[in-house]
């Protein structure tokens, strides 16, 4: 059970919000699985990039400033 | 809209024995105090549950994972008028007829978990698209109050809806809300505690061989599980849609398997459209006429364009129009840009005037062994092909290809591109769920292969992995292809038109060969938007990083790969077997090399195409004839990899056994055709 607010993502495809953390339903056959950065949106499993560290990390910034 | 107090609707939620049994009221209350009232919200995706959600829970919300499954529900917990209550969010659905897993989910919280209250959360906006699932919910018996939410966004769209009559029409409240201002939740609470009994309202009343094949099946399925919770009838419209799940569970508590077979069977031959065809018309039909009964709409200026620009995407001859403009921007800046400029200076000035001559003049004199300074510097050498290629070549192709991709994909152009494709694969036969495959194979046919289990039947999935193996490129194909052919946009259309040809005949014939049904596509199409900048920026930026981490170290592997070849001879001996026929389909001996590369990756081989043309040796019709040929080509590796998983080893190598002289055939036949009509590109 988790209890932490999860990161959404608002699918680019069909619109669909889901968590980061589901959106990787799909990869267990993919042989690029592993090395891959690409979230699935569970709902019309069109791929999007996750948010890159460096993007992530200067929102952090900015938010703790 | 046919509404009437039905005397056949059964199973009323309030009075159903299995689990609700006839209480007094007052036994009803103390129920009431002692356990929480549980609400739960379904709706199509893109609909606000989740701010309806969070305006009715707060910040209390627990999330976890569906028994036995992978999908995410969201629980949240609240008092309204000091009644505790448990509100959750389900996974958005379409309808009650379940297909993906997250719509298996929704119905099972639906059926399982049998709230007290159901909220159909609808974007008021496009209240005709959603009616078909309220009606079905209602059909059901559920106890349905209607949200009609975004109600602030409708009303700036000039879009009234009176929901009095609209409550008043279907027999279940509706309540008005903008959720992500707070706005209509406190009437939503007081719906909610004041719900007691639905109205059993039957919205839609079916044609003859419908309402006759629901009498025969009501009496068959009433004992079994999902007859607990929704109505006969709506288990009997179920079965008539074929969803193998209500069937598999009223089979296996009821021993008339045979009988509901014999029935479902009898109706489907009796009409000219499946059933679950039928019954989507019906529904349809049914919601305009309501929803055009019920909406009054004012628009203005600004709505009317937006409104305008995206009813033409979708359209068969605008939509084919704005799709060859898109085209021809992407080429401009992919091909002419990308390909031309950029990959000018990177690999001719750095790479070709720079990089390579630096490594090659060192590595020589420091490896005085020429085999192993090849496997850096020579013909298949590290430095010299693979990275090259890598950073180059595809580097600055697939940078502005992403750039514009994202642009698309933040437009939202790509759904209602999704829908102007679902009604050619309707024209040819096929079924309107391959669409997201297939627009997922423009990124990655590899990881749209594996989409392809999304299909319902093994028909489906089959035809739909055969297309993405032999038509559709992937992006940096497709990227290399645009800056191959950036010398003449003849040559885009040509191979646009060749490309597209053989994608709609090989599909109508697979369609036509493999027997089966065709079955409904639905999806949600969200606004139209102007792309932000910063999110362009930020999705160009993870693509080329995930593009980078993946494609080095690969095009490193397959240049080791290449060299042992060429250094044990292997790789002359699969380039002497291939020139022949690359000769006789009239392109230069030369691209053998490149053609064989491209069973490693396909922008590799489509890098060794764009190689030759820098060097001047493949131009005019050859040129055409090699991008055709290298778009149609066997798939690569990891495609086949996964093709063999998904579809077995005898599918795939069925398919990849078609697509190689297949490929070959329809190169000849375009070099042949060319020369008969005396074009030279």
């Amino acid at each position: 059970m988790n209890n932490a607010p999860a990161d959404r993502i608002k699918c680019p495809f069909c619109g669909f919000e889901f968590d980061a953390a589901s959106g990787t339903a799909y990869c267990g056959s993919c042989p690029m699985g592993k090395s891959c950065r690409l979230v699935r949106c569970p709902n019309c499993a069109y791929e999007t990039p996750a948010e890159p560290r460096l993007f992530a990390a200067i929102k952090k910034l900015r938010r703790k400033r | 809209m046919s509404t009437k107090r039905p005397d056949s609707f059964d199973t009323p939620v309030e009075s159903c024995p299995a689990c609700h049994g006839p209480r007094p009221e007052k036994q009803r209350r103390l129920d009431s105090a002692r356990s929480a009232l549980k609400v739960a919200l379904v709706g199509s995706p893109n609909v606000g549950k989740s701010s309806v959600f969070h305006a009715l829970t707060g910040r209390r919300v627990i999330i976890s994972n569906y028994p036995g499954t992978t999908v995410d529900i969201f629980r949240g917990q609240a008092i309204f008028s000091n009644r505790p209550v448990e509100v959750i969010d389900t996974p958005g659905m379409y309808s009650l007829h379940s297909i993906t897993e997250e719509e298996r989910v929704a119905r099972a919280i639906l059926l399982q978990e049998k709230p007290d209250v159901v909220l159909h959360v609808i974007d008021a906006k496009n209240l005709e698209r959603m009616l078909p699932m309220t009606f079905q919910l209602i059909e059901a018996g559920l106890p349905v109050i209607v949200v009609l939410n975004m109600m602030d966004e409708a009303a700036a769209h000039g879009i009234g809806i009176n929901t009095g009559k609209l409550a008043a029409e279907l027999g279940v409240p509706v309540i008005g809300t903008a959720a992500s201002l707070g706005r209509g939740i406190t009437e939503l609470k007081q719906a909610i505690l004041r719900y007691q009994t639905i109205s059993l309202a039957l919205p839609i009343v079916y044609d003859a061989l419908i309402e006759n094949a629901v009498a025969d099946l009501k009496p068959l399925v009433n004992g079994s599980p999902p007859a607990e919770r929704i109505s006969s009838r709506s288990i009997a419209l179920l079965l008539l849609r074929e969803d193998e799940q209500i069937r598999q569970s009223v089979v296996s508590e009821v021993s008339v398997g045979s009988q509901i077979d014999a029935i479902v069977d009898r109706a489907r031959l009796s009409m000219n459209q499946a059933p679950a065809y039928v019954l989507a018309l019906a529904q349809q039909r049914a919601a305009t006429k309501l929803a055009a009964s019920v909406m009054s709409r004012q628009a203005s200026g600004k709505l009317r364009f937006g409104e305008r620009l995206s009813r033409a995407m979708m359209h068969p001859f605008t939509g084919g129009l704005i799709l060859a403009a898109v085209l021809y921007a992407m080429y401009f800046i992919v091909g002419v840009f990308g390909a031309g400029t950029l990959v000018g200076l990177l690999e001719e000035r750095v790479f070709g005037g720079l990089i390579n001559p630096f490594f090659q003049n060192t590595l020589q004199d420091l490896i005085p062994v020429q085999i192993i300074s090849d496997l850096f510097v020579g013909d298949y050498g590290i430095i010299t092909l693979g990275i090259t290629y890598a950073i180059g070549i595809i580097l600055p192709i697939v940078s502005t290809f992403f750039i514009v991709f994202s642009m698309i994909e933040d437009s939202g152009y790509l759904p209602r591109l999704a829908m102007l494709i679902d009604r050619v694969f309707k024209f040819i036969g096929l079924n309107g769920r391959a669409v997201i495959p297939i627009v997922l194979g423009l990124g990655c046919d590899t990881m749209a292969t594996i989409v392809t289990r999304t299909q319902e039947t093994k028909r489906e999935r089959v035809i739909t992995t055969l297309l993405l193996a032999l038509a559709i490129p992937c992006s940096a194909q497709l990227g290399v292809i645009f800056g191959i052919l950036s010398v003449s946009s003849g040559m885009l259309l040509t191979w646009l038109g060749v490309v597209g040809a053989v994608f709609v005949l090989v599909g109508w014939l697979a369609s036509r060969i493999i027997p089966g049904q065709r079955a409904c596509f639905y999806m949600e199409v969200p606004p139209l938007r102007l792309p932000r900048l910063s999110n362009v920026l930020q999705k160009t930026y993870a693509r080329l990083e995930w593009y980078l981490k993946e494609v080095i170290p690969f095009f490193i592997v397959a240049s080791v790969v290449l060299w042992a070849g060429d250094a044990v001879g292997l790789l002359g001996i699969l380039i002497s077997g291939l020139t022949p026929v690359v000769e006789f389909v009239g392109i230069p001996a030369e691209a053998a090399v490149a053609f064989v590369i491209g069973f490693f990756r396909r922008d590799f081989g489509a890098a060794g195409l764009y190689d030759l043309t820098a060097q001047g040796l493949l131009f005019g019709n050859a040129l055409l004839v090699s991008a055709v040929v290298m778009t149609l080509f066997v798939p690569c590796i990891a495609q086949f990899m996964v093709m063999i998983k998904e579809r077995g080893w005898k599918t795939a190598v069925a398919i990849a056994g078609f697509i190689f002289p297949f490929a070959f055939l329809v190169g000849l036949g375009l070099d042949r055709a060319l020369k008969l009509l005396g074009v030279n590109l």
